[in-house]
């Protein structure tokens, strides 16, 4: 029980609470639960002024310097890496969950955390899995807008709680995600008790992963809020264009629907709703749709009509049958340099058809050169089968770089403004001559073919060239490494 | 030309249209109008100044980037940074904060974003004692806190 701890030599009459104080104490202590009470409290005290002399070690560190605002501002820009793209991935990723690392940055140290609770946008990005984090950061979000994601994950608890918290808030409410794997009827009930209506939400994204999944929003909810929105975004869902009352405010769109199953047909518009759905919504920005196009030859039925212009268009993304976008480029014209990404769907096999197809794409391309390039480079991964043919267009003068790789995705951060791409079996070098005669001579033509070594990524002497693609002369003599195997 | 003065005395003669990407500067200059003294920077040492010029001169005659982010939308943020912003950063911490106050006092919110965004994708994906060690921050909680904080955090922690 004695310990062997002594005071310094030079150490006399100490205070009764001080350290060495407890230590005099030790040899005549006989109340030993006060002794130990008192013992705890010091440590308390200790451990309280050790906390004050570390904030003071910070105060003097390169990054302490930092002021309150440019630490928030970091912050947020955490944040934001965490939520870049949320939506983006691919439809079969699966991520188990939201990840929310940027909380993070209140557990470093005490004036980080200052700093974090008094940064209510912080906060305001809600991951709605967890009822106390939801309340949380509901709480600590004070009166900025919010943004609510929810995205259901096996083990989970029940959502309602979370989305019941949300009620009060609704009149905050600037953007909810939600994504889901399965089933999950609850939402509905909870969503049905928000108040209405939601006056602040602009962004409303929904997607589901797998067929069949009903819809979690009760039904006339998105005929309240669409008529706000500025960005919508439904992927994998079972709505129809009917279903979807776009407001003119509408800025992004992006639908995806399945080329199959029930209602395929049924879900797209037709060439007038989409037609007046264009002239509508002119201050579209950005609209990806993927088999949500008016069905093919459906503009015969239109007539001629003047296309409709979408002056602040930077995105489009067409993925659907050759014709549906033939008939759907021929109704949009702008005055931007958008990007333009075509794909055709995968159910258009025919090698001699694939030809046309890329003739036909280029003179439709042509005659809307309102659709102006600039200059990108871009270039691409590998994964195991060729998909993709992509046209680049450098400058005014179009140059076109047409590439072709294994791969779904590229390794560059930068997309070309145009691609195409189409399935695997047509015949490249035909091509060229077809997108020459259709543009007009172009300066650099570069085939680029990658051979697969591993799952995810070409050999690392196959991978594009640093300097981007080496150009080739163009039409006859053009010289394309290629691998053999994977054209026909 | 535009004389600079250092917290540290020393003067610099840089091209208007170079210094002009501070707005701090540019107003100075739109306010006074032309003169022959110095414009006294008391936050900015010289070796600072250098960096903070050299950024200035790299992006000469180039349009000022037009801020127009909401800042309700997280995900709209530009998260990218340019190569050569990434090499120009490329410099060790307590200059990369210095560049960063220098960019907060004068006025250059392209390089203040740059900083600042340098400064998340260095903690991106990074515990909070990650952090600490990276930034050779102590942990000043006291042990209360700091339970009070694991209880807040247990959920979010785990993911």
């Amino acid at each position: 029980m004695k310990g062997t701890v002594s005071p310094p030599a030079n150490y006399s009459s100490p205070e009764p609470d001080t350290t060495m104080g407890l230590v005099a104490m030790l040899d005549s202590v006989s109340d030993f639960p006060g002794y130990r009470r008192k013992l705890a409290h010091r440590i308390q005290e200790l451990e309280r002024e050790l906390a004050i002399l570390r904030s003071c070690q910070n105060a003097v560190i390169p990054a302490y310097r930092l002021p309150a605002e440019i630490l928030s501002e970091i912050f947020l820009y955490n944040l934001a890496m965490d939520f870049e793209h949320p939506f983006d991935q691919g439809l079969y990723v699966y991520k188990k969950s939201r990840s929310m690392s940027w909380l993070r940055v209140a557990s470093v140290c005490r004036y980080w955390r200052e700093v974090a609770l008094a940064c209510p946008t912080l906060w305001s990005s809600i991951v709605m899995e967890h009822p106390y984090t939801t309340q949380t950061m509901l709480a600590r979000s004070k009166t900025s807008s919010i943004s609510a994601y929810y995205q259901n994950s096996s083990g989970q608890s029940d959502p309602d709680p979370a989305f019941e918290a949300l009620s009060p808030h609704i009149g905050r409410l600037h953007s909810l995600q939600i994504f889901l794997r399965r089933e999950c009827p609850s939402i509905r009930a909870a969503v049905e008790a928000w108040p209405s209506p939601t006056p602040t939400l602009t962004r409303l994204e929904l997607r589901f992963s797998k067929p069949g999944i009903t819809s979690p929003l009760p039904e006339g909810f998105l005929s309240r809020v669409l008529p706000s929105v500025q960005r919508l975004s439904i992927l994998g869902s079972s709505y129809t264009w009917k279903e979807l009352p776009f407001g003119p405010r509408l800025t992004h769109l992006h639908l995806r629907g399945r080329s199959t199953g029930e209602n395929a047909a049924a879900r797209r518009p037709t060439a007038r709703e989409f037609y007046d759905f264009l002239k509508r919504t002119r201050c579209l920005q950005s609209l990806k749709l993927k088999m949500f196009l008016p069905n093919q030859h459906e503009s015969g039925q239109l007539g001629y009509v003047a296309p409709a212009h979408l002056p602040d268009l930077h995105t489009l993304s067409l993925e659907d049958h050759a014709n549906s976008i033939e008939d759907a480029l021929q109704l949009i014209r702008t005055t931007s340099r958008p990007h333009i990404h075509v794909a055709l769907a995968s159910s258009y096999p025919q090698v001699n058809e694939g030809v046309e197809t890329v003739e036909n794409f280029a003179r439709t391309l042509e005659e809307v050169k309102a659709f102006a390039v600039r200059n990108t480079s871009g270039f691409v991964a590998s994964e195991t089968t060729i998909q993709r043919l992509q046209i680049q267009a450098r400058g005014d003068v179009p140059i076109f770089n047409l590439w072709a790789g294994e791969g779904s995705h590229y390794a560059g951060s930068r997309e070309p403004d145009i691609s195409l791409r189409v399935p695997c079996f047509f015949n490249f070098t035909d091509c060229i001559p077809v997108i020459q005669e259709q543009f007009g001579p172009a300066e650099k033509i570069a085939l680029y073919l990658v051979q697969p070594r591993t799952p995810y990524g070409c050999h690392p002497e196959d991978r594009a060239d640093p300097k981007g693609p080496q150009p080739i002369a163009p039409a006859q003599d053009h010289h394309v490494r290629r691998s053999e195997a994977h054209i026909r | 030309m535009v004389l600079l003065l250092t917290s540290d005395n020393e003067m610099f003669s840089v091209a208007e249209d170079v210094i002009k990407r501070s707005a701090y500067i540019k107003n100075m200059l739109e306010d006074v109008g032309e003169s022959d003294l110095p414009i006294p920077l008391p936050n900015v040492e010289s070796n600072v100044l250098v960096k903070i010029l050299e950024y200035c001169e790299h992006y000469r005659g180039e349009p000022l980037p037009a801020s127009d982010v909401d800042p309700a939308e997280i995900g709209d943020r530009s998260l990218d940074i340019a190569d050569w912003d990434q090499k120009y950063m490329a410099v060790d911490q307590e200059m990369l904060f210095e560049i960063i106050l220098a960019a907060n006092y004068l006025d250059i919110k392209s390089l203040l974003d740059v900083g600042c965004k340098t400064v998340a994708k260095m903690m991106k994906g990074k515990s909070s004692e990650e952090i600490r060690t990276l930034f050779n921050i102590a942990n000043d909680f006291t042990p209360e806190e700091e339970a009070q904080i694991r209880k807040e955090n247990a959920w979010a922690e785990c993911r």
